[in-house]
């Protein structure tokens, strides 16, 4: 009986939860000068966000991360968006980060979220996993792993947002 | 009771969210995710003649979902967690079903309170951290309270005690403790590119002792001190911490207290990184109670400073952290060469090199007669303070990495690894008092490498192929191994796989293990289908592995999110 209740209440909440607009949360993230940073407070003058969780040691993060960099300045110039790394190493590798980023020529704001705190929070199983915000702030896509062609398809997204028009998917 | 309370909390949750369709965001917002794995399992008498790692139920799985509920600065969630049974080579101790984990938070004036389940870190981990690994079906939470308090801008101080989560329980000790943490930049009036963050903690375990044999201290503490100096490219981090007398089952229920010190250097400009690395942990295991198995109740993290490799053949000799005692060192260095130079090509080209070693300290051991009579050092200080870099090697890695763009539709990433792997010490666990010769030991000495070719055939369409070759007369002798990857951006994958263990000294063994799998993602959902021979593997996430046995059948997995 009891478990009936909870699947009850958990289907309730699945099916009431889905189109909520949602924001990210207050969450402290690093800096990679050692400062905190609060997540919540991303912001791009108006402009969509796009927030990629990534480490040092996933290998599509890092195609993933490549493959939009080739494009970025093109995507920065056109739409004004701006990527957000947040990576999720533990202290193992953490230390690597910021050479690492150098290393590549990533252009990108890079965060650690060294125990997880807002991977946790965003309800992030795996990475590579990959968020789009609006000019608002609002989390209007996510998208879960990596397939050479994603960077184009996530681009159609931000330029349909600078559009004014709905993201529905 | 405590069931009640949840299925309580739920239905709240389920009012709230619900009332958040009608109101707008005044009631705040429900999210979760959702991941469930499945396997079936094929008898293979060629890969386990004994059937010793066939199960009983032919089917296993497993499933989590997590749900976190949002207002403004207050959070709340739970998870439900189901193993029927759990997937061979994961901890058994997860059966059955349940909610072990449910919090809330609130933040109000500077001060961050948290009641429940909830995972933590302090400084690099040395003195705590707990976390959780769903792949290695790790998860340390604690369960009790928390506060975090920002005194000032700059200056933030936490406090926690609770105990920890050990499967569908929590151990027996008490853990309490404290952080404190002050980051200089935060008081200037300018911001600057020098920085100075430092740092302190203390964490301690009390646990009723009751031994007839050892007079155990019932309460154990262990602090650590850190900075962190920031100059420009320059980064320095070190970290030093201490333990008082902890004799458990692990350490063999010696008396010495523990030392670890880890610290990493950097330097970054342009297209230059070098990093240094340093690492001596000294009998530094510590777990929330005095008797734990593999990653029972551990309240600390020890960096393994070795790189983490993720291509199938290399990672079968990955390194995992060797607590009882070691040291080592790490060195990188990566470079971009820009496009139009000579090593630069036409797209630029990223060279990529990391060495690391690590060595058991070098232990004058201390014995005393045990009850019959035998050698043993549990209850003495087991070996000196500060012990030395010692002779037995537990590993070396040295790999290098090359990561080109030929054309506009191919790109590569070249790798070379040469491994030295302490078998003996790392897979088999034997501990460095048990071996009278070093030359003893099971040595494994590897050299590897992986192609990797990405071809957009076009937009969309794109195909990756990953040939892998490992070389090695020890352990289980060589492999070759080939996969290739059709994808369909935004929702399809098909690969197929096969490893060749070519060089088995046993010619029974010297077998392939094809797989072949394919993934489709819908939104945020995704589903995977497997179905081949697995080898044997370690399977290692962030600093922990663990041991995969062979196996032969079809398996699912589905995570989703909302």
């Amino acid at each position: 009986m009891r478990k009936l209740l909870s699947t009850l209440t958990l289907g309730l909440i699945l099916s009431f939860s889905l189109s909520a607009q949602d924001k990210v949360p207050n969450i402290q993230l690093k800096d990679l000068s050692g400062n905190m940073v609060n997540a919540s407070s991303l912001s791009n003058e108006g402009k969509p966000i796009v927030i990629s969780f990534w480490a040092t040691w996933c290998k599509p993060c890092i195609r993933e991360l490549n493959a939009i960099n080739d494009q970025y300045i093109d995507w920065q110039e056109e739409t004004g968006v701006k990527l957000v790394a947040v990576s999720v190493d533990d202290s193992r590798n953490s230390g690597r980060v910021k050479p690492f980023t150098k290393s590549q020529g990533w252009e990108y704001e890079v965060y650690l979220d060294e125990n997880q705190e807002l991977k946790r929070a965003l309800n992030v199983n795996n990475i590579p996993h990959t968020f789009l915000l609006d000019g608002k702030g609002n989390i209007v896509w996510q998208h879960n792993g990596y397939i050479p062609g994603d960077e184009d398809h996530l681009y159609e997204l931000i330029e349909k947002l600078n559009a004014g028009l709905p993201i529905e998917e | 009771m405590k069931k009640l309370f949840s299925a309580i909390g739920l239905s709240i949750m389920a009012a709230f969210s619900l009332q958040a369709q009608n109101g707008g965001n005044d009631y705040g917002q429900i999210h979760g995710n959702f991941q469930t794995n499945a396997q079936y399992y094929l008898r293979d008498t060629i890969i386990d003649p004994n059937g010793t790692a066939f199960p009983d139920e032919r089917m296993l799985a497993a499933g989590f979902l997590n749900l976190v509920y949002t207002k403004g600065n207050f959070m709340a969630g739970v998870r439900y967690e189901n193993y029927q049974n759990n997937l061979i080579g994961l901890p058994e101790g997860f059966q059955g079903e349940g909610i072990p984990y449910r919090f809330a938070r609130y933040k109000i004036d500077g001060l961050d309170v948290t009641v429940g389940n909830y995972y933590e870190q302090f400084g690099s981990g040395l003195v705590f951290r707990t976390y959780e690994e769903r792949g290695l079906g790790l998860d340390n939470a604690m369960d009790g309270l928390r506060l975090i308090f920002d005194i000032q801008p700059g200056l933030t101080a936490k406090a926690l005690v609770g105990r920890q989560r050990i499967y569908f329980q929590t151990g027996d000790g008490i853990v309490r403790g404290g952080d404190i943490e002050l980051n200089l930049n935060e008081f200037r009036d300018r911001p600057s590119t020098t920085n100075l963050i430092i740092g302190a903690s203390v964490i301690s375990r009390f646990q009723e002792a009751q031994d007839p044999i050892f007079n155990l201290p019932e309460n154990v503490a262990s602090g650590g001190i850190r900075a962190n100096f920031i100059a420009g490219d320059f980064n320095i981090f070190a970290e030093y911490a201490y333990k008082s007398q902890d004799p458990n089952s692990s350490n063999r229920f010696i008396y010495k207290p523990g030392h670890a010190i880890y610290a990493n250097a950097s330097y970054s400009h342009g297209n230059l990184g070098v990093i240094l690395g340093y690492k001596y942990y000294d009998n530094f295991l510590f777990r929330s109670q005095r008797v734990g198995n593999f990653t029972e109740a551990l309240i600390n993290y020890l960096p393994p400073l070795a790189e983490l490799h993720t291509y199938a053949l290399p990672a079968l000799y990955s390194y995992n952290i060797q607590a009882n005692g070691e040291t080592g060192i790490q060195a990188e260095v990566s470079y971009k060469f820009d496009r139009g130079s000579l090593l630069g090509g036409k797209y630029g080209t990223l060279l990529n090199l990391n060495f690391s070693n690590a060595y058991a300290l070098n232990k004058d051991f201390t014995f005393r007669q045990g009850i019959d009579s035998s050698q043993t050092i549990s209850g003495t200080n087991g070996y000196q303070d500060w012990a030395g870099l010692g002779d037995i090697q537990y590993s070396q890695d040295f790999n290098v990495e090359v990561k080109t763009k030929i054309n506009k539709i191919l790109k590569g990433t070249f790798s070379y690894y040469n491994f030295v792997y302490n078998r003996s010490a790392l897979l088999d666990g034997v501990i460095d008092d048990l071996v009278s010769d070093p030359n003893s030991l099971d040595m494994v000495y590897v050299n590897a490498a992986v192609a990797e070719i990405l071809w957009k055939i076009k937009p969309r369409h794109s195909l990756r192929t990953e040939a892998q070759i490992m070389l090695t007369e020890q352990d289980r002798g060589s492999w070759a191994m080939l996969l290739l990857e059709y994808s369909i951006a935004p929702a399809w994958f098909v690969a197929v796989q096969d490893a060749y263990n070519y060089g088995h000294p046993d010619p029974d063994l010297r077998v392939h293990y094809p797989i072949v799998s394919m993934g489709y993602t819908r939104g945020t959902t995704k589903f995977q289908l497997n179905y081949g021979r697995q080898q044997e593997g370690v399977f290692c996430v962030g600093g922990i592995c663990r041991v995969v046995p062979a196996s032969n059948g079809f398996s699912m997995m589905i995570t989703s999110n909302f």
